[in-house]
């Protein structure tokens, strides 16, 4: 194992987070994991909550958010550093997420919105089970993790995030009318649900 | 009056995605009618509701243990294999890191006026001593050793002033900007030499391109420290 390049620029002294974060990366470039544990401990609430929302499930959340930080110390050595560091791990999040779908025939057939439809036709969103609790929020999250799998991925990424149609069409491969239809469903669904 | 509009314009409308002449007349009708504006008005509040959600939800505690048993040790071929890194890159890096050198300042100022000013001591003895890279060291690709130079021509300036200068400066002062100055050059050296053997690894650079940051940083606060004489 190479050892870990000394660091000489004390992290104490870096005031930005995009300072402590590229210090921290460059360390575990060189393959120290004390740094990046504790890049994980910066980001993993954000990873996690994206995985949770994308999945609705506390168990796909955690293998996802652990399928993240793996495949992000893998890909270390290839951060050019132009980008945020969140940034860069959230697109991980996302790709490993598509990846997980995409290698799940049974998980793949309802991703189409056709399949969406027909699932919302029998789905009741009030009913559906909440997955975890984040206080005040949680009948909006109940509400999310309860829409079907498309349209929940689009308005996650698209509302919650703050992706671009065009960004999310580019990563799930997706055409943008179908990602705003699916958009614009979700947030019908989750009117209908919040609704008094 | 047009018909009430549907639920693709009330979010277009919402998104900012109506084109200005669509979107004053889906205006002009929210004004007058209240089944459009209630409709609008609860995609309103789900944004104002989502904008809320929690930005994280922490992972379960023993997250890390899994993830730390699946890690690969890292194989020193793997780093650096990026490329592209330029001097626009490595400035735009250095951009990003504010280094914190107000200790210093708060130990000169709160010291001012109340320690004996020598002439007799010295910040630097010689400016391009302290910043030109050691002959010694492996060399910088021509990128790279552009913005080096660009850099050091800022440290050389700066040193120059607080040369003129430094007669004014308490030593207390001065010893801890000497130390300090002592400190940000290893660093530049060390992050130089990891560079030089791995010049496209862009953290290092941005690295590289911190420590000088620092330097420059603290000679600025120096010589802003010591008026002209």
């Amino acid at each position: 194992m190479a050892t870990a390049l000394p660091l000489t620029q004390p992290l104490a002294s870096v005031e930005t987070t995009e300072g402590r974060d590229s210090l921290l990366a460059a360390r575990a470039q060189r393959g120290d994991t004390d740094a990046f544990e504790e890049l994980y401990r910066a980001h993993c609430g954000r990873v996690h909550a994206l995985c949770l929302r994308l999945t609705a499930d506390e168990v796909k959340a955690r293998e996802l958010t652990q399928d993240v930080f793996v495949r992000a110390w893998e890909a270390l050595p290839q951060f050019r550093g132009d980008a945020l560091l969140t940034t860069w791990l959230h697109r991980i999040a996302v790709n490993t997420m598509l990846m997980h779908r995409r290698s799940d025939s049974r998980r793949l057939a309802r991703v189409s919105l056709a399949d969406d439809d027909a699932e919302d036709a029998g789905a009741s969103l009030a009913g559906a089970a909440a997955p975890h609790d984040v206080g005040a929020a949680i009948d909006l999250e109940r509400a999310v993790a309860a829409l079907p799998p498309g349209v929940r991925r689009a308005f996650v990424l698209h509302d919650v995030e703050g992706y671009s149609h065009v960004e999310i069409a580019r990563m799930t491969g997706l055409a943008a009318g179908t990602l705003r239809a699916q958009l614009h469903r979700a947030r019908q669904l989750l009117i209908r649900t919040l609704s008094p | 009056m047009m018909d009430h509009l549907s639920f693709d314009q009330l979010c277009d409308l919402e998104d900012g995605a109506l084109d200005p002449r669509d979107s004053a007349a889906a205006r002009a009708h929210l004004a007058s009618c209240a089944a459009c504006a209630t409709a609008r008005a609860e995609l309103t509040t789900l944004r104002i509701r989502t904008a809320a959600l929690p930005r994280e939800i922490a992972p379960p505690d023993d997250l890390w243990t899994d993830i730390r048993g699946r890690l690969k040790p890292r194989q020193f071929r793997d780093v650096g294999i990026v490329r592209g890194w330029t001097p626009r890159h490595l400035a735009a890096a250095a951009g990003i890191i504010a280094v914190a050198s107000s200790a210093l300042t708060a130990v000169v100022l709160r010291g001012r006026g109340t320690e004996v000013r020598s002439p007799a001591v010295e910040v630097s003895a010689s400016p391009q001593a302290s910043t030109a890279p050691d002959a010694r060291a492996p060399a910088l690709p021509a990128r790279l050793a552009l913005a080096e130079n660009r850099y050091a021509s800022s440290v050389v300036a700066l040193q120059h002033i607080l040369d003129e200068r430094s007669d004014s400066l308490a030593p207390s002062t001065i010893a801890i900007v000497e130390r300090s100055l002592r400190v940000a050059d290893s660093a530049i050296a060390e992050a130089r030499l990891a560079l030089a053997h791995d010049p496209a690894n862009a953290a290092l650079g941005a690295l590289f391109a911190s420590n000088y940051e620092r330097k420059i940083d603290l000679l600025r606060r120096a010589t802003e420290l010591a008026p002209r004489t």
